[in-house]
């Protein structure tokens, strides 16, 4: 803790900014895809048959409360806090259909066009969000002058994009992969 | 200066960034359009919808095979060579798909019986399901190998053309499905369409 409460203003702007968009991103996914999104929190087979929907709403508003928090700075660290246990969450969830074998469900992650099929990386890529997202814990500091402000920004804008970028990239791997299977 | 140099350097990156985030974008979108790529129908010979010659050629192993007319289940020609790497490659996969469309695969070569026994052999083909005939061939005007001649269970030409994949064999099979001869022909109606929708629209 002592760590965090010395973290760079310019980490946390970055931090904050970065989380809010992750956060804003996946809802954006997740609605425009409502009935396949439920589909894929059935496919994991975590929850009894039925609470899927439920669970899926539920997934939804505890990420619009984190990109809210982390958007207007209300109750910072514990919006901080909930992000990192939704995405440490997703990973365990993860990693738990993977050891049973589900190898070919649709991660459910940022719901974009192109699949994103389970696999270690996603769970390592939640690993490392979860670690951005940790400056957020500071947030009770100041937040510094123009150029942290302009670092901050900028730094999270760029994490943003290149997350988008990973997670494109990770989704024409894995239809690479299919396509790859299907031409022998 | 400082913060404006600061602001100027990040902008760089952000582009940086974007260029990047639109450069992968443009793989998945080039990889959902990509039209599947059918067997390139070279234009000799009999042609699809017609009917195919009725030939009968001695199987390697002795057998009379008879090559098109009327016959319970469809017929796949696959024209091969044993100095083909690539027919050799494709053989496992065109057993394959025969047996999943229920397609009776026929073997077809033309040149020295030993090799064509041995690659038979080799690749566990019944003698009885390979002839070595250059009349098919001939009659075909198979120029390049591996070729494949899909053969309806009435005895007209469904679909034929060179084939190097396993999706080049299954668009055959999606000609009998889709009742479109090529790729290109599906294609160009679904052009065909979009265009007369507009024309609907745009008049109504």
């Amino acid at each position: 803790m002592t760590l965090l409460a010395s973290c760079p203003a310019e980490l946390v702007i970055a931090a904050r900014l970065f989380g809010a968009g992750v956060f804003v991103m996946a809802i954006y996914g997740k609605l425009r895809n409502w009935v396949p999104f439920t589909g894929i929190v059935a496919n994991y087979r975590l929850l009894p048959a039925g609470s899927e929907r439920l669970a899926a709403i539920i997934i939804i508003a505890a990420e619009a409360l984190v990109a809210a928090s982390l958007a207007t700075g209300v109750a910072l660290p514990y919006g901080g806090m909930l992000g990192i246990a939704l995405l440490l969450g997703f990973a365990m969830a993860m990693a738990i259909a993977m050891a049973r074998g589900d190898r070919t469900i649709d991660c459910g992650c940022f719901q974009s066009s192109l699949r994103q099929t389970l696999g270690p990386i996603l769970i390592l890529r939640n690993l490392v969000l979860a670690g951005l997202l940790l400056p957020v814990l500071a947030a009770t500091q100041p937040l510094g002058g123009a150029i942290a402000l302009i670092d901050g920004v900028g730094a999270g804008l760029t994490l943003l994009l290149l997350n988008a970028a990973i997670a494109t990239m990770i989704a024409v791997r894995d239809a690479n992969a299919r396509l790859r299977e299907r031409l022998g | 200066m400082l913060l404006l140099s600061q602001a100027l350097l990040w902008c760089v990156v952000i582009i940086l960034a974007i260029t990047v985030l639109a450069l992968a974008r443009q793989i998945g979108v080039l990889h959902e359009r990509i039209a599947p790529v059918g067997a390139l129908a070279l234009g000799q010979g009999p042609q699809p919808g017609e009917v195919a010659p009725r030939l009968v050629a001695e199987t390697l192993g002795g057998a009379t095979a008879v090559i098109g007319g009327a016959r319970p289940r469809l017929q796949l020609l696959f024209f091969v060579a044993p100095s083909c790497p690539v027919c050799k490659q494709l053989l496992p996969t065109a057993r394959l798909v025969a047996e999943t469309e229920q397609a009776d695969l026929l073997l077809v070569g033309d040149g020295d019986h030993r090799q064509h026994r041995d690659m038979a052999e080799r690749h566990g083909i019944a003698l009885d399901d390979f002839v070595n005939s250059a009349e098919v061939g001939q009659t075909y005007r198979v120029g390049k190998l591996p070729y494949a001649v899909l053969i309806d269970d009435d005895g007209t030409i469904i679909a034929q053309g060179l084939v190097n994949t396993r999706e080049h064999l299954e668009s055959l099979f999606a000609v009998k499905e889709s009742g479109h001869r090529s790729v290109q022909d599906f294609l160009k109606a679904r052009r065909d369409e979009a265009r007369m929708v507009e024309g609907i629209d745009s008049h109504g």
